[in-house]
């Protein structure tokens, strides 16, 4: 009848277990997968990323320079990461927050788009 | 892979299931493929951890008899190959008339058959 | 003849956290009949999958349920490594075993949670929820995220443990078994507990047989059947006993859940001792090609793939058969004669997962 007696009593006067949230957060993991970012300045538009997107979030347009990811519709797999040959997309510690309007990030590269190097990837 | 496969006649179904039956074989599932001209039917049975598959073809046209009086679970994947391929099952005591899982509303009667939904040239596919 | 009443139990019910609908036909407080009405999520993940790319369709195997995320995307990456004759490193291997059992503790002690939860146990509820954070901030620290886990790949794992997550791992399973320790009685002991289930929701072995029962209804009732004793994964090398209660009753399917995560966390740490060192990913070339039935164990009983892929870059039929589709039928079963006050309860005692059953 009692098990749970002990536990509640002392549940009473323990600290509690969770945290306020907003006001208090939790350092994410540093092997937290979060959300993706572009690194733009070095990304050579070669589109890899947007073939191997399996959640079809990635818009590259090689002629304006752009690129565009739909933070609500990506899965955080990780796969754009894997597949671009320049590692120009890296995947941040937070998660993407709450927004009021659902609209892809775009970023633009200024300038002419980098020749591609591929000693520039860690050969690990 | 694909072991302990065997193959049957659609007429022999009936016959082999009801042996199953009172050898206390689990009824797992059963799986229709659209090929060439109609279904391939595998009926997954288990045995502790043994499986065995029955396995036939039939046409479009043909209809199936239905395994339900001897396991009554079978009305679930029965169901569900009428709402998914539009394969005639005959003698379904639980019928729910192609409403299992789609309903009035969907716009695709049978999704896992376009074939056979092309040739009838009701429905055609979404992109 | 008695008056006959018809309840619609649900789509939107406070035990369901996903919507289905049993229209309920009850002669005053007893139920005669049950009808599931199913169709209100259904997503056409097997029809999806026939025209996406095989390496995309592992992560759309992953969103089949949230809650069995891991063993999802398992059963689908060992289904295609067959079809395509790839050998795992056996590192992955355990690896796999590790985070299948880790997905398998977060599930169940969320069910416990639930049936707390819904027999009106609230402190147990919120007990049980504090010792399920302890193990997702496990799946997060070793996985990278908290339940789309993602970690397992086609042709091995995209993560490896190191020394440090794996000592935090034992850690942590210090502490969870401690929390588990404190909550067993409850579950077994409690009158409370025990009046709202035993003897509630009967389903007899033959009648488990015959309906086609799996995972811990059927070993509630009795059945020594796990699909982990097929020896996917690494499973083979380590020794276990499947979890068989024989009072075929809610409360034995309750039991069997709360003595499986004490089994789960035996098999961490086991498969932690064992981890064997070398590479855990392969590379894959190559298209699947030929048939393959993939049976799994997942935390609410089995799960049967069937693949059939002809060589080109989509496979031709993907038939996932969810273990609360095979326990319908059992459930069907259970309610009739029970009261109308029993039937959230029975219900939730098969783990309904609806998402699961829709695809
Ligand atoms: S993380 Fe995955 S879903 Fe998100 S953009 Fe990259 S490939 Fe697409
Ligand atoms: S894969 Fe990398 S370099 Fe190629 S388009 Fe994407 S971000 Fe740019």
């Amino acid at each position: 009848m009692f098990e749970m007696l002990a536990t509640v009593l002392q549940n009473l006067v323990a600290k509690p277990a969770t945290r306020e949230y907003p006001a208090k957060r939790r350092e994410p993991f540093p092997t937290y997968r979060g959300r993706i970012e572009s690194l733009i300045e070095r990304c050579i538009f070669c589109l890899k990323c947007q073939a191997a997107c399996p959640a079809n979030c990635l818009v590259v347009n090689r002629k304006e320079q752009t690129w565009s990811v739909d933070q609500y519709r990506c899965i955080v797999c990780g796969m754009c990461v894997e597949v671009c040959p320049t590692e120009a997309i890296v995947m941040s510690r937070i998660y993407h927050g709450p927004a009021r309007h659902r609209e892809p990030i775009v970023t633009h590269q200024e300038g002419p788009i980098p020749k591609f190097n591929p000693r520039a990837k860690d050969v690990n | 892979m694909l072991t302990n496969v065997r193959l049957i006649s659609k007429d022999d179904l009936l016959e082999t299931v009801q042996e199953l039956a009172r050898d206390n074989y689990r009824l797992l599932s059963i799986t229709a493929t659209e090929i060439a001209g109609g279904f391939d039917l595998i009926y997954h049975f288990a045995q502790g951890m043994t499986m065995l598959n029955l396995r036939f073809s039939i046409g479009y046209e043909q209809e199936v008899p239905s395994i339900t009086p001897f396991y009554f679970c079978a009305f679930v994947p029965e169901n569900e190959l009428k709402d998914f391929h539009g394969i005639k099952i005959a003698n379904l005591p639980i019928n729910y008339r192609q409403l299992f899982i789609l309903s009035e509303l969907t716009p695709v009667k049978t999704p896992l058959a376009p074939r056979a939904a092309a040739a009838s040239g009701t429905e055609v596919l979404p992109e | 003849m008695k008056r006959r009443t018809v309840i619609p139990f649900g789509p939107q019910h406070v035990v369901f956290p996903e919507p289905i609908q049993f229209r309920l036909i009850l002669e005053e407080e007893r139920v005669v009949d049950a009808i599931p009405a199913l169709g209100y999520m259904h997503r056409g993940i097997e029809q999806l999958a026939t025209v996406k790319d095989f390496t995309k369709t592992l992560y759309l195997a992953e969103r089949i349920c949230g809650i069995c995320s891991v063993m999802h995307t398992l059963a689908y990456a060992q289904a295609i490594e067959e079809l395509m004759g790839i050998e795992v490193p056996p590192r992955a291997k355990y690896l796999r075993t590790i985070w299948a059992e880790l997905g398998r503790l977060q599930s169940h002690l969320l069910w416990m949670g639930l049936a707390a939860d819904a027999i009106g146990y609230e402190s147990l509820f919120m007990q049980t929820w504090r010792a399920r954070e302890v193990v997702l901030e496990m799946i997060e620290f070793t996985e990278g995220s908290r339940i789309m886990t993602g970690s397992i790949t086609i042709g091995g794992t995209k993560r490896d443990l190191h020394a440090e997550s794996l000592e935090f791992l034992l850690h942590k399973l210090e502490h969870l078994e401690q929390a588990l320790n404190d909550i067993y009685p409850v579950f077994s002991d409690d009158p409370l507990i025990k009046q709202r289930t035993v003897g509630v929701g009967l389903l007899s072995k033959a009648d488990a047989i015959k309906l086609g029962a799996v995972g811990p209804t059927a070993r509630g009732s009795g059945i020594a059947e796990d699909m982990r004793l097929l020896g996917y994964a690494a499973y083979g090398e380590l020794d276990f006993q499947p979890v068989v209660e024989t009072s075929c009753d809610s409360y034995g399917r309750m039991l069997v859940r709360v003595k499986e995560c004490f089994q789960s966390i035996e098999l961490i740490r086991k498969a932690i001792a064992k981890l064997p060192p070398g590479e855990v990913l392969v590379k894959v070339k190559g298209r699947p090609e030929g048939e393959v039935i993939m049976r799994i164990e997942q935390p609410r009983g089995e799960l049967l793939y069937y693949l059939k892929a002809g060589g080109d870059k989509s496979l031709a039929r993907w038939r996932i058969r969810t273990p609360t589709l095979s326990n319908l039928p059992p459930l069907v079963h259970m309610v009739k004669g029970a009261r109308l006050a029993d039937v959230p309860l029975i219900t939730l005692s098969i783990d309904t997962c609806i998402a699961c059953v829709e695809r």
